[in-house]
């Protein structure tokens, strides 16, 4: 039986390998890529438990969609499309929860909640770290994606158009905005 | 590098390109890293084996399933053949009645009574 180095093993060897129902070699792809991926997630969603769910749903459908990667994209750019596209479906249910929530407290005459208060009121805290995770929180779902590509994983324009599979100028200007966007809350919250 | 100053590369580095020294000072002091628990990669391999597990499981399962109602099924089969077979040589006819037990009952209709 062949001994296989998983560490040093390259990505498509590793694929090649899980399809054949080796799990120690999906284990390494999980590994090798999961702070990445916890930038996305957590990055988009916030450090929370579900950013940790979305996380391993991220793998269990890159799991279930190997046999169908022809590897005309990196694996790694695979891997973000998969995150980005899950934290914005959490995003959105997030939102469809949060409406529901106010419409019944709307029905029962109960003053309306902001939400969005309870995320920066919590605590005044210098940290800037603390601070853009804040800001970014509040930007609108469009910016969230190519502001965690640029700031928090550190792509250039243009690769964040091509994980994200938009123009670049679309790209450029979300950013520009975004920054905007940035500068108003960081304000705010310092 | 002042708070202002860092909070100005912050929001440069957003729409421009920056240095690599400006992007570590970034990373040090302004960029929030994540990671996953450290179980993390054991849970997800773990769900995958669940979920594989499960769905290697499901035709098993209906194949004990199916086997177990055909026994049922025909065990009543059988049952239900004796009893008619023992109801037709003990009242000699197989009529609804019969089957019913009310064959040899005495008819009690006020009619009948009323003739008798």
């Amino acid at each position: 039986m062949m001994m296989v180095d998983y560490l040093h093993s390259d990505d498509e060897l590793l694929i090649k390998l899980s399809l054949e129902g080796d799990s120690r070699a999906y284990g390494e792809i999980v590994r090798r890529y999961e702070n990445m991926v916890a930038g996305i997630v957590k990055g988009m969603l916030g450090d929370i438990q579900q950013a940790e769910d979305v996380g391993q749903d991220t793998f269990i459908r890159l799991y279930y969609s190997l046999s169908s990667f022809r590897g005309e994209s990196k694996l790694s750019t695979y891997i973000q499309r998969i995150a980005i596209n899950l934290s914005l479906n959490e995003i959105k249910r997030g939102k469809r929860f949060v409406s529901l929530f106010q419409r019944n407290n709307n029905d029962d005459n109960a003053p309306e909640k902001d939400f969005s208060d309870t995320i920066i009121n919590t605590e005044y805290d210098n940290d800037l770290k603390e601070v853009l995770e804040k800001a970014i929180a509040e930007l609108p779902v469009d910016y969230k994606a190519v502001v965690v590509l640029r700031l928090i994983q550190g792509y250039s324009s243009k690769e964040s158009a091509e994980i994200l599979n938009l123009p670049i100028g679309t790209v450029l200007s979300r950013l520009s905005r975004a920054r905007d966007r940035l500068k108003e809350e960081i304000n705010k919250l310092i | 590098m002042k708070r202002e100053e860092l909070k100005e590369l912050l929001l440069q580095s957003i729409t421009e390109e920056i240095a690599e020294s400006d992007r570590q000072i970034l990373k040090e002091k302004a960029i929030p890293e994540y990671e996953f628990s450290s179980s993390f990669s054991e849970n997800v391999v773990n769900r995958i084996a669940g979920v594989k597990i499960g769905s290697l499981m499901r035709p098993e399962m209906f194949a004990r399933w199916n086997n177990a109602f055909l026994r049922i099924a025909l065990t009543g089969v059988i049952v239900i053949i004796i009893l008619a077979v023992s109801i037709f040589l003990s009242q000699g006819s197989l009529s609804y009645d019969t089957l019913l037990g009310l064959d040899s009952s005495l008819d009690e209709g006020l009619v009948s009574l009323l003739v008798k």
